[in-house]
């Protein structure tokens, strides 16, 4: 194989790019060229997918769902994080006793993630629906749109929507809970004054995609070495960190239910 | 007319793609990438160099001009921050519009002296007169020098 493989990636962040750099030279150093295209935002990296500009996208599961869309359902989630299975996200209140239940928060400004974000917007906006809070009728949505676009990646819309909870300009903020783990942590949030008040289903976050039309053995070959990704490897270890994972694992779809009924719902794809 | 523009030259070696050997009259160095995101880089990149420079230039001139002056500087450190516009434009990323460019260069320089900061000034004055960097990246770059003394 000579022509490198091409994978897209959306990159918010220059640092990021460490990650991609990782990645590739661990494919190389096996024998397997692969070479990674950045993009400013999902769109472009789903067009360049859909259109074979590259071979692999590394998509958020709104960019996944996209995929299937324009597809018709002819492209494949092939491998994800251990880290992208079985997440929630949370909606916050501060614990000063004023918000109970979720129907407490009837009559309330509720801040959330940017527009296009799954976890800080999409899926709890259907969450509180399911609960029989709609937005705009039963509470007012304050969306804090950093880097629309790129699908909530960058955390900062969700740290924003959280200042604004705490500052009390909203009653309730949204966030994934691998934030809420990670900013009780380290200070950020402090424990003792807010508390979840309700968490969405289980939902699956991002997947390596691919057409449908990507040769099969090249497909084997190219997750045998990324499967041979191992935390135990102080290299493995840096990037596995950076990236927010200890495994690779196959990619599934079953965990796309959520958001895909978010964006039905919520005509989200609408041409 | 006697011309008294002096010429340098540096020698680039490319060794892999991640980093030059520099040649310089009888030094040599190794460069990395232009810029480096990687705080464990091995290398120091392109822009690291330049914001020293920068810097090494202002301190090496405001010893050289305080020690003519017979003004003592016990001791004397800069720091030197840039910020860079359009980063992933320098990375290739797709869609990104802009030029990658340096939007500002802010230099503070601690320095620890018995004299007076109106000396000191002058003293700073006289240096940027006479810097090559400063005045060749004066008009492109937004330039913030700020001083401290310290005792």
């Amino acid at each position: 194989m000579n022509k490198p493989l091409l994978v897209g990636a959306v990159l918010y962040d220059p640092k990021v790019s460490i990650i991609w750099e990782i990645i590739a030279d661990f494919f190389v150093k096996n024998d397997f060229p692969m070479d990674v295209v950045f993009y400013t935002n999902y769109e472009l990296l789903t067009n360049a997918l859909i259109h074979n500009h590259i071979d692999i996208a590394w998509n958020s599961p709104l960019a996944w769902l996209h995929c299937q869309h324009l597809t018709g359902s002819k492209c494949s989630a092939i491998a994800m994080r251990d880290t992208d299975q079985d997440r929630r996200s949370h909606i916050i209140v501060k614990n000063d006793g004023n918000i109970k239940t979720i129907q407490d928060l009837k009559e309330k400004i509720i801040a959330f993630g940017a527009k296009d974000s799954p976890q800080a917007t999409l899926i709890p906006l259907q969450h509180l629906e399911d609960k029989g809070l709609v937005s705009g009728r039963d509470f007012t949505n304050k969306n804090f749109d950093l880097l629309v676009g790129k699908h909530g990646d960058h955390i900062g819309g969700e740290l924003e929507a959280f200042k604004s909870l705490e500052s009390g300009e909203s009653q309730a903020s949204t966030m994934l809970d691998l934030n809420w783990e990670t900013w009780t942590k380290d200070g950020t949030i402090s424990p003792s004054d807010y508390m979840i008040l309700s968490s969405t289903n289980l939902f699956d976050h991002c997947v390596f995609a691919i057409n449908d039309s990507f040769p099969k053995d090249i497909e084997e070959q190219w997750l045998k070495v990324l499967f041979s990704m191992n935390y135990d490897n102080p290299e493995h270890k840096k990037m596995m960190d950076m990236e927010g994972l200890k495994e690779w694992k196959k990619g599934r779809v079953s965990g796309f239910g959520p958001l895909s009924e978010a964006v039905d719902n919520f005509n989200f794809f609408k041409e | 007319m006697i011309n008294n523009n002096v010429s340098f030259i540096s020698r680039i070696k490319n060794v892999d793609e991640n980093f030059s050997i520099c040649h310089v009259r009888q030094h040599k160095f190794n460069l990395g990438k232009t810029i480096s995101f990687d705080i464990e880089d091995p290398f120091i990149s392109s822009m690291e160099y330049l914001i020293s420079a920068f810097g090494g230039d202002l301190i090496y001139l405001i010893s050289r001009i305080a020690k003519k002056k017979g003004i003592e500087i016990s001791d004397i450190e800069g720091v030197v921050k840039c910020q860079l516009e359009n980063s992933l434009v320098y990375l290739g990323v797709i869609g990104e519009k802009g030029v990658p460019r340096i939007e500002e260069v802010s230099i503070k320089i601690y320095i620890s002296t018995l004299h007076s900061n109106v000396e000191i000034e002058k003293v700073i004055e006289d240096a940027l007169l006479r810097s090559p960097l400063f005045n060749t990246f004066k008009e492109s770059i937004n330039i913030k020098i700020e001083h401290k003394l310290i005792l």
